[in-house]
């Protein structure tokens, strides 16, 4: 059966999980390592990924892009915060799906998330030998319908079905409670690179019932750098540095001096910054000794910013701190002390940290997959939408359909009716979210009913169907309750891609053919490759012919460069590296089957090798 | 919406083998997952004795998670497009069901919903009592906003105080609502008569009412009290 692998696809990094029978495991790379940069940049028109990317953060600032997740799903007008510390030039319209500019063509957020998506396909295919092709892909729990949606298009073009979007706490606390299994409460806070959630579980008999969730998705650890960066740069300008701001190299130093500093502060008092006056246009460099008081005293109100969706959370699942059994801390953002602290003084109690925050997520995911593979029939998730949903009425007032933290899959109906005679077309605005004004709520879509028979007004009932899947995602269908046939609507998305739009990109997508294409041969090659290091290490373990020491080392040699190839991506490379050990070995091969051939004469009688 | 709609043509054959199913969740003869048929009911949903008020929480959860069991959709990841889809729409059912049904409010709600044909025409007034009472409150309430120093001191200990004594009314609703569910359910166990069984729905309609204005009053008061502004304002 083919592979359904796990992904985090995360604001800082990702990583693609599967089961090892009844153990998740993460993937390790070529390159050893587990994590992937969810930076892209362009090398000649072509995307690289991961580690190399996040290395030409600085050096080549127009062609790299980096924290696509915080785009997923938004507008514009929802940026100006990230605008002014991110180098990238975005356009679009109010309540259109955004485009970034990298390398002088524009990209929506969920192409290029596909690009990474498409990565951790290619690592997986790699590990396994074998194409994989289908996935379960995590999300943050406070993610709204065009979030998830944009995530699930995002998988499509990376050649990936989506099995399933499940949230990032509750995959997290999958992982924790196939561990631990006990039952209990579980609140589980999750401050990632960008985005913060808080959902409380509970775990009975391997039943996981989502009882609340509450977050901010526009919170995290880019926010504290954002905080740290703010500090350098004012800094700076107080000692004359002028224009910092609109020059994208130097926001890229700043960012990475102020990411360092923060990990740094996680283990030590106080750390140096240090950027060298070159990076900033200057002829003096930037030097200050940073404590963690003064970082504890410049990000406490961002922090802070977490305790409100908790308590909102306990609120809404009607319980106390007291009746919280543990807490489980998500994210790499957790790894800040103050963070901890802040945790510990909302639920009163010390938090679980013995799981790897930046891998639990991904281990979830791969526990979800197997559960829907059909491989465990005793674990079951019972998730929740995290955002009221409903429809605007008269006077642009929402009228609640489905409320927040209902467990999905779930549905309501609601029937429509015209206001004019003879009216044909019925609009019906969709908004997510707890405010009482469609206006501040967010758009969802504009579905139209078209076709009505006309009839004078208040006569025609249509009955809308509103279904929330288990993915979070929401559909929507209509009949006419006369004739019961089925109604057609039209879909208009509000920061989404339409499915047009999918399938068109899909299409014109060459470089995807070519990926699919290219991972193909590296796998063959790969094979290959193990075939002929197998033979080379038996031919030059034999006794049976001299190998002189030049030979010997020379094929070694090719031995190792062979190795170092299969370990990298490019299968071109790695097809010149077999032909190399080939021309290495072909001399040693021929003395090796001319001794087997001397060996087999010598023992047998001369008619007898004719006849074979 | 009393009844759960369901397509037409779901019947009461099985959709694969075409044996009868008795309205149960899956076909007694070949296992397939069924549509939810029309004219069932939350009770019926969720397994339960037909228009049951005294629940247990305890057992209602049990009901839940063996149901979700059988019809989440994660377990049918494998099966063909259309059990996924019943899947969906079951567990959908299923959810809506038990948040429904494990609430005492929403549970009399949609008792009241099944039992009454039109719900909206039957909208009774609070006991004069309980409403001059309430008036009364939301302009000491009122009061509370605008003053300041010593007055506002006993304002608001004066307030506390009426805060208390509203919540423990309510609470007291809530009793009679439990009990008032047990009547019920006995009327019903008993087939008691049509008048009996019409007068105790214009009862618990009438708890409904009494606690809704006796939770906006509570509301207000919290927030006059925290120094929030008005609710909805």
């Amino acid at each position: 059966m083919s592979h359904i692998v796990g992904i985090d696809l995360g604001t800082t990094n990702s990583l693609v999980a599967y089961m090892d029978g009844r153990i998740p495991r993460v993937i390790v790379g070529p390159d050893g390592s587990k994590l992937v940069p969810s930076v892209i940049s362009f090398e000649d028109g072509r995307p690289v990924i991961g580690e190399r990317a996040k290395a030409r953060r600085i050096t080549r600032v127009k062609s790299t892009v980096y924290s696509v997740k915080r785009f997923m799903g938004k507008g514009i007008e929802d940026l100006s915060s990230d605008l002014a510390y991110l180098p990238f030039h975005i356009s679009g319209n109010e309540q259109e799906i955004v485009r970034i500019k990298v390398a002088e063509r524009d990209y929506t957020p969920p192409e290029l998330s596909a690009m990474i998506l498409r990565e951790l396909k290619t690592r997986a295919e790699i590990f396994f030998g074998e194409t994989v092709t289908k996935a379960v892909i995590t999300v943050p729990a406070y993610f709204n319908d065009a979030q998830r949606q944009a995530t699930k298009d995002a998988g499509k073009l990376a050649g990936l079905e989506v099995l399933r979007i499940v949230n990032e706490p509750t995959a997290a606390c999958l992982a924790y409670g196939l561990q631990q299994r006990h039952d209990g409460i579980v609140a589980v806070y999750d401050l990632g690179g960008g985005t913060f959630d808080i959902s409380i579980l509970k775990l009975k008999d391997g039943i996981f019932e989502v009882l609340s969730t509450s977050g901010d998705t526009m919170l995290g650890g880019d926010d504290l750098d954002y905080g740290l960066m703010e500090l350098i740069l004012n800094e700076v300008e107080a000692t004359g540095g002028q224009g910092l701001r609109s020059r994208a190299e130097v926001l890229e130093r700043v960012r990475t001096a102020a990411e360092e500093a923060k990990v740094a502060l996680s283990e030590a008092e106080e750390t140096e910054i240090v950027i060298e006056g070159e990076g900033l246009g200057s002829d003096l460099d930037y030097r200050r000794l940073l404590t963690r008081a003064e970082f504890e005293a410049l990000v406490g109100d961002l922090v802070q910013k977490t305790v409100r969706p908790c308590l909102q959370a306990l609120e809404d699942a009607r319980l106390t701190p007291e009746e919280i059994d543990e807490v489980l801390l998500v994210g790499c953002s957790t790894r800040v002390p103050m963070v901890r602290r802040t945790v510990a003084e909302t639920f009163g109690r010390e938090p679980h940290g013995e799981l790897n925050p930046e891998e639990v997520v991904a281990l979830g995911a791969a526990i979800q997959a197997d559960i829907l593979a059909g491989n465990n029939q005793e674990l079951l998730l019972l998730d929740i939408t995290p955002l009221s949903l409903g429809i605007e009425t008269m006077g642009g007032v929402v009228s609640t359909l489905i409320p927040r933290n209902t467990t999905i899959p779930t549905r309501a109906t609601e029937a429509f009716t015209t206001f004019l005679d003879g009216q044909v077309n019925v609009e019906i605005h969709v908004l997510q979210g707890e405010r009482e004004l469609a206006r501040d709520c967010r758009s969802l879509a504009r579905f139209t009913l078209r076709g009505i028979a006309p009839q004078p007004a208040g006569v025609p009932r249509i009955e809308v169907t509103f279904h929330i899947d288990a993915n979070g995602i929401l559909d929507v269908t209509a009949r006419d309750q006369r004739s019961g046939k089925a109604q057609t609507i039209e879909v208009a998305p509000s920061y989404g891609l339409t499915e047009d739009e999918v399938e068109r990109m899909l299409k014109d997508s060459i470089e995807h053919a070519e990926a699919d294409l290219s991972t193909r041969l590296l796998i063959e090659t790969r094979s290959e490759a193990d075939t002929i290091l197998n033979a080379t290490a038996r031919a030059l373990a034999t006794d049976e012919v001299e190998i002189p020491a030049e030979e010997r080392s020379a094929i070694e040699e090719a031995v190792s460069r062979l190795e170092e190839a299969k370990a990298g991506l490019d299968h071109r490379r790695l097809r010149d590296e077999i032909e190399r050990l080939n021309a290495a070995t072909r001399p040693l091969a021929e003395r090796i089957m001319d001794a087997a051939l001397q060996a087999a004469l010598k023992d047998r009688p001369f008619s007898e090798i004719l006849d074979s | 919406m009393a009844t759960i709609e369901t397509n037409k043509h779901t019947d009461h054959l099985c959709w694969s083998c075409y044996q009868p199913t008795g309205g149960k969740p899956f076909c007694p003869d070949c296992a397939t997952i069924l549509p939810v048929p029309p004219q069932s009911n939350y009770f019926s949903i969720l397994g339960l004795d037909a228009k049951r008020m005294s629940l247990e929480p305890e057992r209602l959860e049990e009901a839940f998670y063996a149901l979700s069991r059988q019809v989440h959709p994660d377990h049918y990841q494998s099966r063909s497009p259309k059990e996924r889809q019943i899947a969906e729409e079951r567990a959908a059912v299923v959810n809506v069901a038990y948040r429904t049904l494990r609430d005492p409010i929403a549970r009399t709600e949609y008792l009241l919903e099944l039992e009454t044909s039109s719900p909206q025409e039957h909208r009774d007034q609070p006991p004069a009592e309980l409403l001059s009472q309430l008036i009364e409150i939301e302009e000491i309430v009122e009061a509370y906003r605008g003053s300041a120093g010593a007055e506002r001191g006993a304002l608001k200990d004066f307030l506390k105080e009426v805060h208390r004594s509203l919540e423990a009314r309510r609470e007291a609703t809530e009793t009679e609502l439990h009990e008032a569910f047990e009547l019920w359910d006995r009327l019903v166990a008993e087939e008691g008569s049509e008048e009996a069984k019409a007068s105790l729905l214009k009862r618990l309609r009438e708890l409904l009412h009494h606690r809704s204005y006796l939770t906006t009053t509570i509301r207000d008061l919290s927030a006059a009290l925290a120094g929030e502004p008005r609710p909805g304002s």
